[in-house]
């Protein structure tokens, strides 16, 4: 007699329905706070006929079972992260175009350009209905020692960075060690200087105490990382119009606080972190970096019109 | 029954073959890593993710061979106590069980391979398609159907009923 | 879920391996509740159960131990701990507790050390007047260290489960094991004394030295790996493979006894026995995504913390019920079933993952001993050629020790978390 309040509910004749929502991240993370908000708005607007569960922290699997799991109709929302859809949809590798965006603000503005608007929607060839995207803070670099002013700073040190094609591509031309290790590895291997450093955003880096263990902190904001917030195309698509349109406007305005919420969190993070006493400097001039980055987006933007143009988009 | 028999340790030997490449690989692969990164001070992209897929490789192959020799942990709590007619019956309908479950998988499997999306999906170190890991599932879910379905028959023919575990 | 539970239990009894029937169950009840679209992501999910860093310890330490038995140096460890302690009153049952801790400082796994062990020693004890039946006991009870003193694979599946540094457990593994070592040599020094056991001659000092140097390459092993961990060269999952590479070398060029037409069977053993658990691993994902589509971990979680706000309560009747599990079922898909459960329930009541890592999978490994299940207790009684029964009945003394080191582990979180903390 279980399960059957699952999927199966109508949305009309006063019944309620409950989604499904799934994410990889701890609930303090800013990526829970937007879905939670997501539920509040939906809730609101539909009078309580819709509302959501969510499971964080890879509950419901990884993220290939969520996207399958997506694909079928089992689960309805999912945040899913720009590394692991981007080797699914060449055209997310936008978000990681090294030195596009000088901070937080610049690259959540792109959210709503026409590129990040074509990435989403080619997400229907996959059964997957691209909503929005939301960030979790850009990247910087820590290291055990020394800071980076140029690629020179980076020769020869293993930094452990997120496994996905485009990040390692800039990664091996600045000429430092990438190594594509698994989260619970970092803290030790940081400590035992199995790797040099990290490539990690201020979220991670306050929650996780990595400088615990390397001290050195530079502002490289050399790339973002965003989440993409999918619905599933099926579900969508059993729904009647005006809850179609009361979803979206709910995710929408979810969003719309999550990222405000994320830049502030940047904010808040790096002065916590200066006041552990982590030690802070800015990439002052990052042209040092110019001819590495030109190589890696010359190269994606011959290879896709959506990330030409939205690199394109990000200069003006 | 006997050409079922003899395919069925024709796979085994097989599955032992693809058991030793994969086991001298995943070492190889993760030695190498250790090597590059702190002798050569050049890390290598490449190691933990073969490692991890002839890990994936070795346990599907690995658990159909533990079906074929009987070797995977089992509860023989209340199997040891019945005897004779019961006996084998009962343990014909666990392996009866278990050769509906395999052969759903398999076919679950092939629908899941089927799908269009399965193709855009690459590895994020080396980019290598994922189908070829996810076609362990497939292969050795079709050598257990294989396995399975010798164990459920020579319950039958044998008297006292051979034990799973 | 009820119609889930007696599908689980029915086939559990019918002898089906028990991956299996924790991937029928899953199937059944999806099935049950008419979600027939959730049947097409199994295969994806027992996929993505295995595709873990981490899990790659399990295979590489398996290795090792094949490798180190061809190679030599499990003999060379037992001849080492006889010139040792052989010359006391129950000397080989000391020897027995100090060669499976060396052992255990190279080998991950309680049921293959047993295995190891049960072939050697306790023939040998019972040349030397032990009972066959307290040879056996002795043997799988002391086989119990393997995978508390590091390397260890169940502290492995831990970390992967839950997150917590696996270089940190196995640090924390190492006095706790200390203090098991500890309560066995106590009993069998009571024991002993009581029974009057036979002593033997003290080795001469030319043989101590002798054997001593024997030993070395032997102990390198160990050596090479907390070493290595420590100064940053690898990881711990890495070290797996290093081990596997040093017992080689060590077997092929030490000892010359491991030979290439070895390898082909080493390999296809370590294939089997790893698949044995990730195979489990594997179903006990598939598994664990129905426990959490109904909410299972949480409701437990609430009730839980319903009933108590004392951390130590808390782990007492953790203790308790996993002592009952374990009677049942094997450690580590208790615990990969687990550990979900109970990881939002430790941040709740303030305790350190490291500390209740250590505790559940001591626990969970004392079960391997306790019946009516109990792969140890099989392992020993089928290759010491013990009736069961009458191995039981010599072993609940050495039961009763493990249940007092476990309080006290649990007690005393300094016992696991000190020496992490001091060696940072
Ligand atoms: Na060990
Ligand atoms: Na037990």
């Amino acid at each position: 007699a279980c399960g059957e309040d699952t999927a199966s509910n109508e949305t009309d004749g006063g019944e309620t329905r409950t989604f499904k929502i799934s994410h990889v991240t701890q609930e303090s993370h800013v990526w829970h706070q937007t879905a939670l908000k997501f539920g509040e708005e939906l809730e609101a607007l539909s009078d309580g006929r819709m509302n959501v569960d969510i499971y964080p922290a890879s509950q419901l699997g990884q993220e290939k079972d969520m996207v399958q799991q997506l694909e079928t109709g089992s689960l309805d929302f999912g945040f899913l992260t720009n590394g692991y859809m981007s080797t699914r949809q060449d055209s997310l590798n936008a978000w990681f175009m090294p030195f596009t965006f000088k901070n937080l603000e610049e690259a959540a503005a792109l959210r709503k350009s026409a590129a990040a608007k074509q990435m989403l929607e080619e997400l229907s060839s996959q059964g997957l209905l691209g909503l929005d995207f939301a960030f979790a803070g850009n990247r910087h670099i820590l290291l055990k020692d020394g800071h980076v002013q140029s690629p020179d700073d980076l020769k020869g040190k293993k930094v452990r960075i997120i496994g996905s094609p485009a990040i390692q591509e800039f990664w091996e031309k600045t000429g430092a060690g990438p190594t594509a290790m698994p989260l619970p590895e970092v803290y030790t291997s940081l400590q035992t200087g199995v790797i040099d450093g990290i490539d990690i955003d201020l979220d991670a880096l306050a929650t996780e105490k990595y400088y615990e263990n390397a001290e050195n902190l530079t502002l490289t904001n050399h790339m973002t990382f965003p989440t993409v917030i999918v619905m599933s195309q099926q579900v969508y698509d059993s729904l009647s119009p005006e809850d179609q349109k009361i979803v979206k406007e709910a995710i929408s305005k979810a969003v719309d606080w999550g990222v405000e919420e994320a830049i502030a969190r940047e904010q808040k993070n790096l002065e916590e972190l200066k006041k552990i006493g982590v030690k802070v400097e800015e990439l002052k001039d990052p042209s040092s970096f110019e001819a590495i980055t030109k190589e890696v987006t010359d190269k994606y933007s011959s290879q896709s019109e959506v990330i030409k143009s939205f690199l394109e988009e990000a200069k003006k | 029954m006997k050409a079922l028999h003899r395919l069925s340790d024709w796979v085994y030997n097989i599955e032992k073959v693809i058991a030793v490449i994969l086991c001298a690989a995943m070492l190889i692969s993760l030695s190498a890593g250790v090597l590059f990164r702190y002798v050569l001070s050049a890390p290598l992209t490449w190691s933990d993710e073969t490692a991890i897929f002839s890990l994936i490789w070795l346990s599907f192959i690995g658990g159909s061979m533990s079906i074929k020799r009987q070797d995977s942990a089992a509860i023989t709590l209340l199997m040891d106590k019945v005897h004779g007619k019961a006996r084998t019956i009962m343990l014909g309908a666990g392996l009866a069980v278990l050769l509906a479950f395999v052969i759903y998988i398999f076919y679950l499997s092939i629908i899941w391979l089927s799908s269009p999306t399965i193709m855009m999906q690459r590895s994020s170190s080396m980019g290598m398609p994922m189908i070829i890991a996810y076609l362990s599932i497939p292969v050795s879910f079709f050598f257990l159907i294989i396995h399975t379905l010798e164990l459920f028959l020579n319950n039958f023919k044998s008297d006292e009923g051979r034990r799973i575990a | 879920m009820t119609a889930a539970l007696i599908v689980f239990i029915i086939l559990l009894f019918l002898q089906v391996p028990i991956a299996f029937v924790l991937g029928i169950t899953t199937i059944a009840y999806i099935i049950l509740t008419g979600n027939m679209g959730l049947t097409a992501t199994a295969p994806q999910r027992l996929y993505s159960g295995l595709e873990n860093y981490g899990m790659l310890a399990v295979p590489l330490f398996m290795m090792a131990g094949e490798l180190m038995n061809f190679g030599g140096i499990t003999t060379r460890l037992i001849d080492f701990s006889k010139t040792l302690v052989g010359h006391f009153r129950g000397g080989l049952a000391y020897v027995n507790v100090i060669a499976n801790m060396l052992l255990s400082a190279i080998m991950g796994s309680a049921t293959a050390q047993i295995a190891m062990m049960s072939r050697t020693m306790v023939p040998s004890m019972e040349k030397e007047g032990y009972s066959r039946e307290f040879g056996a006991a002795t043997t799988a009870a002391s086989g119990l260290l393997g995978p508390i003193i590091p390397p260890s694979m169940i502290f492995i599946i831990y970390g992967v489960a839950s997150g917590a540094s696996i270089s940190d457990m196995f640090i924390g593994g190492v006095l706790p094991g200390v203090v098991l070592a500890l309560a066995f040599i106590v009993l069998i020094g009571y024991t002993g004394s009581k029974e009057k056991w036979p002593t033997q001659e003290r080795a001469p000092i030319s043989l101590i030295t002798k054997s001593f140097i024997s030993v070395i390459p032997a102990l390198l092993v160990p050596v090479i790996i907390i070493a290595g961990i420590l100064s940053g060269v690898f990881t711990a999952t890495e070290s797996a493979a290093v081990a596997c590479v040093v017992a080689l070398l060590v077997g092929f060029f030490f000892y010359k006894e491991l030979k290439i037409k070895h390898l082909p069977s080493i390999l296809v053993n370590t294939a089997v026995t790893t698949a044995t658990i990730t195979m489990l691993i594997a179903m006990a994902n598939l598994f664990g995504w129905m426990l959490s589509f109904e909410q299972v971990p949480q409701n437990i979680a609430s009730w839980m913390v319903s009933l108590t706000e004392s951390p130590l309560v808390f782990l007492l009747i953790v203790n308790i019920f996993l002592l009952i599990v374990g009677m049942f079922m094997d450690g580590i898909a208790a615990l990969i079933i687990l550990v979900p459960i109970f990881m939002p329930l430790i941040a709740n009541y303030g305790i350190d993952p490291v500390h209740f890592g250590v505790v559940i999978c001591i626990n969970l490994t004392i079960g391997l001993l306790t019946p009516p299940v109990g792969a140890g207790l099989y392992i020993a009684s089928s290759l010491a050629d013990v009736k069961l029964e009458t191995l039981i009945k010599s072993i609940w003394p050495f039961l009763i020790a493990s249940f007092i080191s476990l309080l006290i582990i649990t007690y005393w979180p300094d016992l696991v978390l000190w020496l992490p903390t001091i060696l940072k």
